[in-house]
């Protein structure tokens, strides 16, 4: 369709005694001209003919809680049987389904939890955690063998109290998102009555202590 | 017959609705003690942090007298006994504990303003044997003064395996007044006592 137009148009120029017949050099360029034209006109066709195409996005968001530590490690005071204080700090992004988040703390060998080269141990029993949660929940003074039946690597019989966090009624509704912040609980160990009733052998005495907050 | 036969159709029909009556009642009573509790919360569980945890007691060795801090002996009571308490706390490897005794000064005075000798002087402890304090220097030890040592105890505990204790012992101190020994007061004399775990 397009050559026809063409050459139509050339003898339309003749006959109009615009363009002389012998003409070449005009026609080459009239031609390639209108060629190009036309090659631009088909490249503007294409590009308002795409098609639309439709993509289904799907963004799945799990539970999730995440645990930091700031303070370093745990070290007892030989003198007075307490260590330092750390602070734990627990955000959170949840469904709204958990009623309470608890942090809990254990060892995982409850009768050496702490342990020298000598295999002079000193087991969880003789060991408590002192915990506080601004406005929630605080304790000391209860020895790590508690059972709190959980799983997840939490050991039985070897773990602190559980340190509540947040629940619904101090939520004041379901539990969903820490919103960018985190819950601060300071932390720090002391041995049951410390002194020379315990025996305790000298030396240096190292453990680890395990920390999980869980959303139930 | 006919009448019987529509009627036996309708009996079956009859039992046929009443079972399926009580199987909907059952079921509508599941539905409603099921159907009704909220779906179970699962368990959501942050990673684990872990903290390291040290406890470095040093050793630790102690002597006591009981507050005693003065002995003083006569012709009437040439002995003097006190109750010496030691306590330890100590870390594996150790093989034995002993007390020793010695004379840094001995007392002085007397007609002649001279050293007692050391050899009147005795220790015993537990009521043991006696040992007088002209005793050599102790072997391998650094403290002491030869010439002026007293006796020595052995402790019977297993400090290999005994690393936190504490023990008391009797320890007596006894004086001798012979003939050639100038009469008088003899004073500023120091006994020390040491106990070592060794």
């Amino acid at each position: 369709m397009a050559t026809g137009f063409l050459i139509y148009f050339l003898k339309f120029l003749e006959r109009g005694k615009i363009l002389r017949k012998g003409d070449k050099t005009v026609k080459k360029f009239l031609v390639t001209a209108l060629l190009s034209l036309i090659a631009i006109g088909t490249v503007n066709a294409q590009l308002t003919a795409t098609a639309q195409v439709g993509v289904t996005v799907t963004v799945s968001s799990v539970n999730s809680i995440t645990l930091s530590q700031s303070g370093g490690s745990l070290t007892f005071d030989p003198a007075t049987g307490q260590t330092n204080t750390i602070q734990f700090n627990t955000t959170y992004n949840l469904d709204g389904t958990a009623t309470s988040i608890k942090l809990y703390s254990w060892f995982s060998t409850p009768a050496a939890a702490l342990a020298t080269s000598n295999n002079n141990n000193i087991s969880s029993s003789q060991i408590a955690a002192t915990f506080m949660t601004s406005g929630v929940s605080s304790s000391s003074g209860v020895p790590c063998n508690q059972a709190p039946g959980i799983g997840s690597g939490v050991v039985d019989g070897g773990a602190c109290a559980a340190a509540l966090l947040n629940n619904q009624s101090l939520n004041g509704g379901p539990i969903t998102s820490s919103g960018g912040g985190s819950i601060a609980t300071t932390y720090s160990l002391a041995i049951l009555n410390y002194g020379p009733s315990l025996k305790l052998a000298a030396g240096a005495y190292t453990g680890t202590l395990n920390v999980m907050a869980f959303a139930s | 017959m006919f009448d019987r036969a529509l009627s036996g159709t309708m009996g079956q029909r009859g039992e046929r609705e009443n079972r399926m009556r009580k199987y909907l009642a059952v079921l509508s009573t599941l539905l409603l003690v099921f159907g009704s509790v909220p779906a179970l919360a699962t368990t959501t569980a942050s990673n684990t942090v872990i903290v390291p945890i040290t406890l470095t007691i040093p050793e630790s060795v102690s002597i006591s007298t009981g507050g005693v801090s003065q002995i003083s002996l006569t012709n009437a009571n040439p002995q003097s006994t006190l109750q010496v308490t030691t306590s330890w706390q100590i870390k594996s490897g150790h093989t034995g504990a002993q007390i020793f005794s010695w004379f840094s000064t001995l007392p002085t005075g007397g007609l002649n303003n001279t050293p007692y000798s050391a050899v009147l002087f005795t220790t015993a402890y537990n009521g043991g044997a006696t040992v007088n304090c002209g005793q050599p220097a102790f072997t391998g030890q650094s403290f002491g003064v030869a010439g002026q040592n007293c006796g020595s105890f052995a402790f019977s505990q297993n400090v290999a395996t005994d690393l936190n204790d504490s023990a008391t012992v009797a320890f007596t101190l006894a004086v001798s007044f012979p003939t050639n020994q100038a009469v008088g007061t003899y004073g500023n004399g120091v006994l020390n006592l040491l106990f070592e775990i060794s």
